[in-house]
Protein backbone atom coordinates (compact mmCIF):
# COMPACT_ATOMS: atom_id res chain seq x y z
CA UNK A 1 0.00 0.00 0.00
CA UNK A 2 2.94 2.15 1.25
CA UNK A 3 4.03 1.96 -2.79
CA UNK A 4 1.16 2.74 -4.38
CA UNK A 5 -0.65 5.60 -2.27
CA UNK A 6 0.81 9.10 -3.16
CA UNK A 7 2.72 10.20 -0.31
CA UNK A 8 5.88 12.73 -1.25
CA UNK A 9 8.73 10.67 -0.20
CA UNK A 10 10.37 9.09 -3.64
CA UNK A 11 9.63 5.91 -4.55
CA UNK A 12 13.33 4.48 -3.42
CA UNK A 13 12.69 5.51 0.11
CA UNK A 14 9.22 4.54 0.91
CA UNK A 15 10.18 0.60 -0.80
CA UNK A 16 13.35 0.57 1.50
CA UNK A 17 11.33 0.95 4.22
CA UNK A 18 9.41 -1.74 3.49
CA UNK A 19 12.41 -3.85 2.33
CA UNK A 20 13.84 -3.59 5.63
CA UNK A 21 10.32 -4.91 7.37
CA UNK A 22 10.58 -8.04 4.81
CA UNK A 23 14.28 -8.95 5.35
CA UNK A 24 13.66 -8.72 9.03
CA UNK A 25 11.05 -10.76 8.24
CA UNK A 26 12.37 -13.48 5.84
CA UNK A 27 16.09 -13.31 6.93
CA UNK A 28 16.03 -12.08 10.49
CA UNK A 29 16.26 -8.21 12.54
CA UNK A 30 20.29 -9.37 12.33
CA UNK A 31 19.56 -9.43 8.72
CA UNK A 32 18.31 -6.42 8.43
CA UNK A 33 20.55 -4.65 10.99
CA UNK A 34 23.43 -5.68 8.95
CA UNK A 35 21.92 -4.61 5.75
CA UNK A 36 21.62 -0.84 7.28
CA UNK A 37 25.07 -0.91 8.59
CA UNK A 38 26.41 -2.10 5.34
CA UNK A 39 24.27 0.52 3.04
CA UNK A 40 25.32 3.49 6.07
CA UNK A 41 29.42 2.78 5.24
CA UNK A 42 28.83 2.69 2.05
CA UNK A 43 26.74 6.24 1.65
CA UNK A 44 29.66 7.46 4.48
CA UNK A 45 32.28 6.22 1.77
CA UNK A 46 30.92 7.79 -1.18
CA UNK A 47 29.07 11.03 -0.03
CA UNK A 48 32.44 12.61 0.33
CA UNK A 49 33.29 11.48 -3.31
CA UNK A 50 30.03 13.22 -3.95
CA UNK A 51 31.23 16.36 -2.22
CA UNK A 52 34.16 16.50 -4.22
CA UNK A 53 32.74 16.04 -7.24
CA UNK A 54 29.94 18.65 -7.10
CA UNK A 55 32.79 21.37 -5.91
CA UNK A 56 34.85 19.86 -8.69
CA UNK A 57 37.73 18.65 -7.38
CA UNK A 58 37.84 15.80 -9.42
CA UNK A 59 41.84 14.55 -9.17
CA UNK A 60 41.87 12.40 -6.47
CA UNK A 61 37.92 11.10 -7.23
CA UNK A 62 38.74 7.79 -9.54
CA UNK A 63 41.63 6.87 -6.92
CA UNK A 64 39.15 6.99 -3.90
CA UNK A 65 36.56 4.84 -6.09
CA UNK A 66 39.09 1.86 -6.92
CA UNK A 67 39.75 2.43 -2.81
CA UNK A 68 36.20 2.07 -2.02
CA UNK A 69 35.99 -0.80 -4.65
CA UNK A 70 39.65 -2.57 -3.29
CA UNK A 71 37.85 -1.94 0.42
CA UNK A 72 34.49 -3.87 -0.99
CA UNK A 73 36.62 -6.29 -2.86
CA UNK A 74 39.28 -7.11 0.13
CA UNK A 75 36.62 -8.20 2.41
CA UNK A 76 35.23 -10.31 -0.36
CA UNK A 77 38.00 -12.41 -0.88
CA UNK A 78 38.77 -12.89 2.91
CA UNK A 79 35.57 -14.36 3.69
CA UNK A 80 36.28 -16.46 0.92
CA UNK A 81 39.96 -17.88 1.75
CA UNK A 82 39.16 -18.08 5.57
CA UNK A 83 35.78 -18.22 6.30
CA UNK A 84 33.89 -20.03 3.45
CA UNK A 85 32.94 -23.88 4.51
CA UNK A 86 33.37 -25.03 1.07
CA UNK A 87 36.88 -24.06 0.48
CA UNK A 88 37.44 -26.90 3.58
CA UNK A 89 35.45 -30.07 2.32
CA UNK A 90 33.84 -32.48 4.28
CA UNK A 91 34.18 -30.22 7.61
CA UNK A 92 32.42 -27.45 9.04
CA UNK A 93 34.46 -24.22 10.07
CA UNK A 94 33.80 -23.14 13.61
CA UNK A 95 33.94 -19.62 13.97
CA UNK A 96 35.69 -17.85 17.19
CA UNK A 97 33.05 -16.15 18.96
CA UNK A 98 35.00 -12.61 18.80
CA UNK A 99 34.65 -12.94 15.21
CA UNK A 100 31.17 -13.71 14.71
CA UNK A 101 30.30 -10.78 13.94
CA UNK A 102 32.92 -10.10 10.99
CA UNK A 103 32.09 -13.59 9.67
CA UNK A 104 28.68 -12.39 9.15
CA UNK A 105 29.51 -8.95 7.55
CA UNK A 106 31.84 -10.99 5.08
CA UNK A 107 28.81 -13.12 4.84
CA UNK A 108 26.86 -10.29 2.95
CA UNK A 109 29.18 -9.22 0.73
CA UNK A 110 30.26 -12.63 -0.90
CA UNK A 111 29.16 -14.74 -3.31
CA UNK A 112 26.79 -12.21 -2.92
CA UNK A 113 24.12 -10.15 -5.12
CA UNK A 114 25.17 -7.23 -2.11
CA UNK A 115 28.74 -7.24 -3.42
CA UNK A 116 28.16 -7.06 -7.14
CA UNK A 117 25.52 -4.47 -5.98
CA UNK A 118 27.93 -2.56 -3.97
CA UNK A 119 30.42 -2.53 -6.69
CA UNK A 120 27.79 -1.43 -9.40
CA UNK A 121 26.39 1.63 -7.10
CA UNK A 122 30.08 2.40 -6.17
CA UNK A 123 30.72 2.94 -10.22
CA UNK A 124 27.57 4.74 -10.82
CA UNK A 125 28.37 7.36 -8.26
CA UNK A 126 32.15 7.51 -8.91
CA UNK A 127 32.72 7.66 -12.28
CA UNK A 128 29.38 8.35 -13.71
CA UNK A 129 27.17 10.69 -13.20
CA UNK A 130 24.44 9.07 -10.87
CA UNK A 131 22.75 10.43 -7.95
CA UNK A 132 24.19 8.74 -4.29
CA UNK A 133 20.58 8.08 -2.61
CA UNK A 134 20.20 8.67 1.46
CA UNK A 135 21.43 5.41 3.41
CA UNK A 136 18.13 3.95 4.16
CA UNK A 137 17.06 4.09 0.19
CA UNK A 138 20.40 2.54 -0.22
CA UNK A 139 19.03 -0.42 1.42
CA UNK A 140 16.57 -0.96 -0.92
CA UNK A 141 18.92 -1.05 -3.57
CA UNK A 142 21.45 -2.88 -1.90
CA UNK A 143 19.75 -5.89 -0.46
CA UNK A 144 15.88 -5.84 -1.85
CA UNK A 145 14.23 -8.39 -0.02
CA UNK A 146 12.84 -10.17 -3.28
CA UNK A 147 16.42 -10.92 -5.02
CA UNK A 148 18.34 -11.09 -1.80
CA UNK A 149 19.08 -14.46 -2.25
CA UNK A 150 20.09 -15.17 -5.74
CA UNK A 151 19.49 -12.10 -7.43
CA UNK A 152 18.80 -10.50 -10.38
CA UNK A 153 21.56 -7.91 -10.41
CA UNK A 154 19.65 -4.93 -10.91
CA UNK A 155 21.53 -1.89 -12.17
CA UNK A 156 22.07 1.04 -10.15
CA UNK A 157 21.03 2.80 -12.56
CA UNK A 158 17.98 1.55 -13.18
CA UNK A 159 16.84 1.65 -9.73
CA UNK A 160 17.40 5.28 -9.18
CA UNK A 161 15.00 6.03 -12.05
CA UNK A 162 12.33 4.48 -10.21
CA UNK A 163 11.83 7.77 -8.60
CA UNK A 164 10.85 9.53 -11.79
CA UNK A 165 8.95 7.13 -13.60
CA UNK A 166 5.36 7.94 -13.11
CA UNK A 167 3.99 4.74 -11.86
CA UNK A 168 0.74 4.13 -13.63
CA UNK A 169 -2.17 2.92 -12.15
CA UNK A 170 -2.88 -0.43 -10.17
CA UNK A 171 -5.19 -2.52 -12.95
CA UNK A 172 -6.23 -6.10 -12.84
CA UNK A 173 -4.74 -6.89 -16.06
CA UNK A 174 -1.16 -5.67 -14.46
CA UNK A 175 -1.73 -8.20 -11.12
CA UNK A 176 -2.91 -11.06 -13.09
CA UNK A 177 0.32 -10.91 -15.20
CA UNK A 178 2.39 -10.50 -12.00
CA UNK A 179 0.62 -13.12 -10.21
CA UNK A 180 0.83 -15.53 -13.05
CA UNK A 181 5.27 -14.53 -13.74
CA UNK A 182 4.97 -15.41 -9.70
CA UNK A 183 3.06 -18.62 -10.17
CA UNK A 184 5.14 -19.87 -12.81
CA UNK A 185 8.22 -19.16 -10.48
CA UNK A 186 6.74 -21.02 -7.75
CA UNK A 187 6.24 -23.84 -9.33
CA UNK A 188 9.29 -24.45 -11.40
CA UNK A 189 11.29 -23.74 -8.70
CA UNK A 190 9.19 -25.98 -5.54
CA UNK A 191 7.57 -28.40 -8.00
CA UNK A 192 9.54 -29.05 -10.78
CA UNK A 193 13.25 -28.56 -9.14
CA UNK A 194 12.51 -29.83 -5.82
CA UNK A 195 11.08 -32.92 -7.56
CA UNK A 196 14.08 -33.16 -9.65
CA UNK A 197 16.39 -33.10 -6.64
CA UNK A 198 14.05 -35.43 -4.56
CA UNK A 199 14.38 -38.51 -7.64
CA UNK A 200 18.37 -37.68 -8.08
CA UNK A 201 19.48 -36.98 -4.52
CA UNK A 202 16.64 -37.98 -2.06
CA UNK A 203 15.67 -36.04 0.98
CA UNK A 204 18.61 -35.79 3.16
CA UNK A 205 20.74 -36.21 0.11
CA UNK A 206 23.64 -33.58 -1.30
CA UNK A 207 23.87 -32.49 -4.59
CA UNK A 208 26.81 -34.26 -6.04
CA UNK A 209 27.75 -35.10 -9.60
CA UNK A 210 29.56 -38.68 -10.11
CA UNK A 211 28.81 -38.88 -13.80
CA UNK A 212 28.37 -36.37 -16.97
CA UNK A 213 24.68 -37.61 -16.58
CA UNK A 214 24.31 -36.61 -12.89
CA UNK A 215 26.07 -33.05 -14.21
CA UNK A 216 23.25 -32.65 -17.53
CA UNK A 217 20.71 -33.35 -14.48
CA UNK A 218 22.25 -30.82 -12.29
CA UNK A 219 22.30 -28.31 -15.15
CA UNK A 220 18.33 -29.49 -15.76
CA UNK A 221 17.71 -28.91 -12.13
CA UNK A 222 19.45 -25.62 -11.27
CA UNK A 223 18.05 -24.26 -14.60
CA UNK A 224 14.44 -24.75 -13.22
CA UNK A 225 15.03 -23.85 -9.50
CA UNK A 226 17.46 -20.58 -10.42
CA UNK A 227 15.30 -19.60 -13.34
CA UNK A 228 12.11 -20.29 -11.25
CA UNK A 229 13.39 -18.31 -8.38
CA UNK A 230 14.58 -15.40 -11.18
CA UNK A 231 10.63 -15.27 -12.07
CA UNK A 232 9.23 -15.18 -8.72
CA UNK A 233 11.86 -12.04 -7.98
CA UNK A 234 10.50 -10.83 -11.16
CA UNK A 235 7.00 -10.81 -10.75
CA UNK A 236 7.43 -9.41 -7.15
CA UNK A 237 9.62 -6.57 -8.47
CA UNK A 238 6.66 -6.01 -11.51
CA UNK A 239 4.10 -6.12 -8.88
CA UNK A 240 5.95 -3.47 -6.65
CA UNK A 241 7.36 -1.17 -9.69
CA UNK A 242 11.11 -1.78 -8.58
CA UNK A 243 13.28 -2.44 -11.92
CA UNK A 244 14.21 -6.59 -11.55
CA UNK A 245 15.31 -7.74 -14.53
CA UNK A 246 14.46 -10.68 -16.55
CA UNK A 247 17.39 -13.35 -15.79
CA UNK A 248 17.25 -16.26 -18.08
CA UNK A 249 15.98 -16.19 -22.01
CA UNK A 250 15.64 -20.12 -23.20
CA UNK A 251 19.28 -20.92 -22.77
CA UNK A 252 19.17 -24.66 -24.12
CA UNK A 253 18.23 -22.90 -27.52
CA UNK A 254 21.93 -21.36 -27.19
CA UNK A 255 23.84 -22.35 -30.59
CA UNK A 256 27.22 -21.09 -28.88
CA UNK A 257 28.87 -21.39 -25.87
CA UNK A 258 29.09 -17.31 -26.36
CA UNK A 259 25.20 -17.31 -26.83
CA UNK A 260 24.27 -19.36 -24.09
CA UNK A 261 26.38 -16.80 -21.76
CA UNK A 262 23.78 -14.35 -23.17
CA UNK A 263 20.59 -15.88 -21.79
CA UNK A 264 22.01 -17.48 -18.73
CA UNK A 265 21.97 -15.32 -15.47
CA UNK A 266 21.43 -12.28 -17.78
CA UNK A 267 22.15 -9.75 -15.36
CA UNK A 268 24.97 -10.67 -13.76
CA UNK A 269 26.26 -10.83 -17.47
CA UNK A 270 25.18 -6.90 -17.56
CA UNK A 271 26.85 -6.75 -14.41
CA UNK A 272 30.33 -7.96 -15.68
CA UNK A 273 30.02 -6.17 -19.37
CA UNK A 274 29.03 -2.80 -17.48
CA UNK A 275 31.55 -2.35 -14.48
CA UNK A 276 34.22 -4.77 -15.68
CA UNK A 277 34.55 -5.83 -19.62
CA UNK A 278 33.91 -3.07 -21.27
CA UNK A 279 35.87 -0.41 -19.38
CA UNK A 280 38.66 -2.60 -19.47
CA UNK A 281 38.51 -3.49 -23.29
CA UNK A 282 38.02 0.45 -24.22
CA UNK A 283 40.90 1.12 -21.85
CA UNK A 284 43.41 -1.38 -23.76
CA UNK A 285 41.22 -0.49 -27.59
CA UNK A 286 42.22 3.19 -27.32
CA UNK A 287 45.95 2.25 -26.48
CA UNK A 288 46.83 -0.06 -29.36
CA UNK A 289 47.86 1.63 -32.51
CA UNK A 290 47.06 -0.74 -34.91
CA UNK A 291 43.19 -1.67 -35.51
CA UNK A 292 43.43 -5.39 -36.39
CA UNK A 293 44.87 -5.19 -32.61
CA UNK A 294 41.36 -4.52 -30.99
CA UNK A 295 39.58 -7.58 -31.44
CA UNK A 296 43.16 -9.30 -30.00
CA UNK A 297 43.47 -7.38 -27.01
CA UNK A 298 39.78 -8.12 -26.38
CA UNK A 299 40.61 -11.23 -25.40
CA UNK A 300 42.09 -10.34 -22.05
CA UNK A 301 39.47 -8.13 -20.61
CA UNK A 302 37.28 -11.68 -21.74
CA UNK A 303 39.53 -13.93 -19.61
CA UNK A 304 39.43 -11.72 -16.45
CA UNK A 305 35.74 -10.74 -16.96
CA UNK A 306 35.18 -15.22 -16.61
CA UNK A 307 37.71 -15.33 -14.00
CA UNK A 308 35.83 -12.60 -12.02
CA UNK A 309 32.56 -14.82 -12.63
CA UNK A 310 34.39 -18.12 -11.96
CA UNK A 311 36.38 -16.49 -8.13
CA UNK A 312 32.68 -15.33 -7.48
CA UNK A 313 31.44 -18.31 -6.62
CA UNK A 314 34.67 -19.83 -5.16
CA UNK A 315 38.23 -18.88 -5.21
CA UNK A 316 39.56 -22.20 -5.87
CA UNK A 317 41.84 -23.29 -8.86
CA UNK A 318 39.36 -25.21 -10.66
CA UNK A 319 37.06 -21.98 -10.80
CA UNK A 320 40.01 -20.52 -11.95
CA UNK A 321 40.47 -23.26 -14.63
CA UNK A 322 36.90 -22.97 -15.80
CA UNK A 323 37.15 -19.38 -15.89
CA UNK A 324 39.95 -18.91 -18.09
CA UNK A 325 38.63 -22.06 -20.16
CA UNK A 326 35.04 -20.42 -20.59
CA UNK A 327 36.88 -17.62 -22.19
CA UNK A 328 39.45 -19.32 -24.26
CA UNK A 329 35.72 -21.37 -25.72
CA UNK A 330 34.56 -18.57 -26.48
CA UNK A 331 37.42 -16.76 -28.02
CA UNK A 332 37.69 -19.70 -30.51
CA UNK A 333 34.10 -19.54 -31.30
CA UNK A 334 34.47 -15.96 -32.25
CA UNK A 335 37.70 -16.37 -34.31
CA UNK A 336 36.00 -19.17 -36.10
CA UNK A 337 31.81 -17.12 -36.37
CA UNK A 338 34.37 -14.26 -38.07
CA UNK A 339 36.14 -16.71 -40.61
CA UNK A 340 32.75 -18.04 -41.51
CA UNK A 341 31.25 -14.51 -41.79
CA UNK A 342 34.07 -13.51 -44.17
CA UNK A 343 33.02 -16.48 -46.75
CA UNK A 344 29.49 -15.39 -45.94
CA UNK A 345 28.91 -19.40 -44.84
CA UNK A 346 26.58 -17.82 -42.23
CA UNK A 347 23.87 -16.76 -44.39
CA UNK A 348 23.60 -19.72 -45.97
CA UNK A 349 20.46 -21.60 -45.58
CA UNK A 350 21.85 -24.83 -44.74
CA UNK A 351 24.52 -23.72 -42.46
CA UNK A 352 21.63 -21.65 -40.64
CA UNK A 353 19.32 -25.52 -39.98
CA UNK A 354 22.87 -26.82 -39.47
CA UNK A 355 24.02 -24.24 -36.34
CA UNK A 356 19.82 -24.74 -34.97
CA UNK A 357 20.35 -28.04 -34.68
CA UNK A 358 23.73 -28.83 -33.98
CA UNK A 359 24.23 -25.82 -32.10
CA UNK A 360 22.60 -26.67 -28.93
CA UNK A 361 23.61 -30.02 -28.38
CA UNK A 362 27.63 -28.62 -28.62
CA UNK A 363 26.75 -25.85 -26.44
CA UNK A 364 24.87 -28.10 -23.79
CA UNK A 365 28.20 -30.48 -24.37
CA UNK A 366 30.40 -28.06 -23.14
CA UNK A 367 28.33 -26.40 -20.27
CA UNK A 368 27.37 -30.17 -18.84
CA UNK A 369 31.43 -30.67 -19.17
CA UNK A 370 32.13 -27.64 -17.15
CA UNK A 371 29.41 -28.43 -14.52
CA UNK A 372 30.96 -31.58 -14.00
CA UNK A 373 34.20 -30.20 -13.83
CA UNK A 374 33.34 -27.76 -10.52
CA UNK A 375 29.86 -29.48 -9.63
CA UNK A 376 31.41 -31.33 -6.58
CA UNK A 377 33.15 -27.73 -5.05
CA UNK A 378 30.08 -25.86 -5.52
CA UNK A 379 27.21 -27.63 -3.90
CA UNK A 380 29.69 -29.20 -0.64
CA UNK A 381 29.64 -27.28 1.91
CA UNK B 1 29.68 18.23 -40.09
CA UNK B 2 26.09 18.09 -40.83
CA UNK B 3 23.10 14.94 -40.69
CA UNK B 4 24.11 13.41 -43.75
CA UNK B 5 27.70 13.20 -42.94
CA UNK B 6 26.89 11.54 -39.45
CA UNK B 7 24.51 8.81 -41.43
CA UNK B 8 27.38 8.33 -44.50
CA UNK B 9 29.54 7.62 -42.32
CA UNK B 10 28.22 5.40 -39.62
CA UNK B 11 26.68 3.43 -42.43
CA UNK B 12 30.37 2.89 -43.94
CA UNK B 13 31.69 1.90 -40.83
CA UNK B 14 29.26 -0.65 -40.34
CA UNK B 15 29.57 -2.24 -43.44
CA UNK B 16 33.22 -2.12 -43.83
CA UNK B 17 33.20 -3.79 -39.92
CA UNK B 18 30.39 -6.23 -40.65
CA UNK B 19 31.54 -6.68 -43.93
CA UNK B 20 27.99 -6.30 -45.13
CA UNK B 21 27.95 -4.08 -48.00
CA UNK B 22 24.19 -3.83 -48.02
CA UNK B 23 23.39 -3.28 -44.68
CA UNK B 24 21.48 -0.02 -44.14
CA UNK B 25 22.44 1.69 -41.14
CA UNK B 26 18.66 1.97 -39.81
CA UNK B 27 18.03 4.12 -36.23
CA UNK B 28 16.15 0.99 -35.03
CA UNK B 29 19.18 -1.82 -35.68
CA UNK B 30 20.51 -3.36 -32.74
CA UNK B 31 23.63 -5.74 -32.67
CA UNK B 32 21.18 -8.60 -32.26
CA UNK B 33 19.97 -7.79 -36.35
CA UNK B 34 23.97 -7.83 -37.46
CA UNK B 35 26.03 -11.14 -37.82
CA UNK B 36 29.44 -10.57 -35.84
CA UNK B 37 27.99 -7.53 -33.43
CA UNK B 38 29.67 -9.22 -30.78
CA UNK B 39 30.72 -7.76 -27.40
CA UNK B 40 34.52 -7.98 -28.93
CA UNK B 41 33.43 -6.13 -32.22
CA UNK B 42 31.13 -3.49 -30.14
CA UNK B 43 34.41 -2.09 -28.96
CA UNK B 44 35.69 -2.14 -32.41
CA UNK B 45 33.07 -0.07 -33.79
CA UNK B 46 33.22 2.39 -31.08
CA UNK B 47 36.80 3.28 -31.95
CA UNK B 48 36.23 3.69 -34.98
CA UNK B 49 33.62 5.89 -34.78
CA UNK B 50 35.77 7.67 -32.08
CA UNK B 51 38.64 8.21 -34.87
CA UNK B 52 36.16 9.08 -37.61
CA UNK B 53 34.69 11.46 -35.68
CA UNK B 54 37.14 12.83 -33.43
CA UNK B 55 35.12 12.41 -30.36
CA UNK B 56 35.23 10.38 -27.24
CA UNK B 57 32.13 8.13 -25.29
CA UNK B 58 31.77 7.79 -21.78
CA UNK B 59 31.91 3.95 -20.25
CA UNK B 60 28.47 4.51 -19.68
CA UNK B 61 27.24 6.01 -23.01
CA UNK B 62 29.34 2.74 -24.38
CA UNK B 63 27.19 -0.05 -22.49
CA UNK B 64 23.91 1.21 -22.83
CA UNK B 65 23.36 2.61 -26.42
CA UNK B 66 20.58 0.40 -27.52
CA UNK B 67 20.54 0.96 -31.53
CA UNK B 68 21.94 2.49 -34.29
CA UNK B 69 19.22 5.46 -33.98
CA UNK B 70 21.06 6.44 -30.37
CA UNK B 71 24.71 5.80 -31.82
CA UNK B 72 23.80 8.62 -34.30
CA UNK B 73 22.12 10.95 -32.00
CA UNK B 74 25.16 11.15 -29.20
CA UNK B 75 27.61 11.43 -32.48
CA UNK B 76 25.57 13.83 -33.30
CA UNK B 77 25.26 15.70 -29.83
CA UNK B 78 29.12 15.34 -29.24
CA UNK B 79 30.03 17.29 -32.86
CA UNK B 80 27.53 19.94 -32.22
CA UNK B 81 24.64 19.23 -34.33
CA UNK B 82 22.03 20.77 -32.57
CA UNK B 83 18.41 18.92 -32.56
CA UNK B 84 16.63 21.47 -34.62
CA UNK B 85 19.61 21.57 -37.43
CA UNK B 86 18.78 17.71 -37.51
CA UNK B 87 14.97 18.68 -37.78
CA UNK B 88 15.91 21.35 -40.54
CA UNK B 89 18.12 19.11 -42.58
CA UNK B 90 15.58 16.15 -42.29
CA UNK B 91 12.82 18.51 -43.60
CA UNK B 92 14.88 19.88 -46.69
CA UNK B 93 15.66 16.50 -48.05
Amino acid sequence: MLLYVKLPAPMTLRFSIINVFGVGLLFGAQAAGLLLGLALVLWLILWPITILKRRGHTRFVPWMGCLSIALLAALFIAYKLYFDTALTVGRSVEHPAKIEALYRLLRAVSFSYVFVRGIDLIRSVVWSSHRLLNPLSLTGYLGPFHMLIAGPISPYAEHVKADDVQRPKPTFAHLLTCTNTIATGLFLKIVVAQAMKLFLFGVEGSIVSTSWVDSAYLLAFLFCDFAGYSLIALGIGRLLHIPTPINFDRPYLATSVTDFWQRWHMSLGVFVRNNLFLPLQLFLARRVKRRSWVTLVGVLPLAIAFVFVAMWHRVTVSFFIWGVAMAAVMTIEKLIRDRAAVRDWLQRPRVKIALRVIGPVYTLSVIITSVHYVANEIFVG
Amino acid sequence: MNTHEVETTVTDILRTLFRQPTLEARDDLTARDVTGWDSLNHVNLIIQVEEEFGIRFSNDEVANFVNVGELKRLIRQKVGITADESTAEAATT
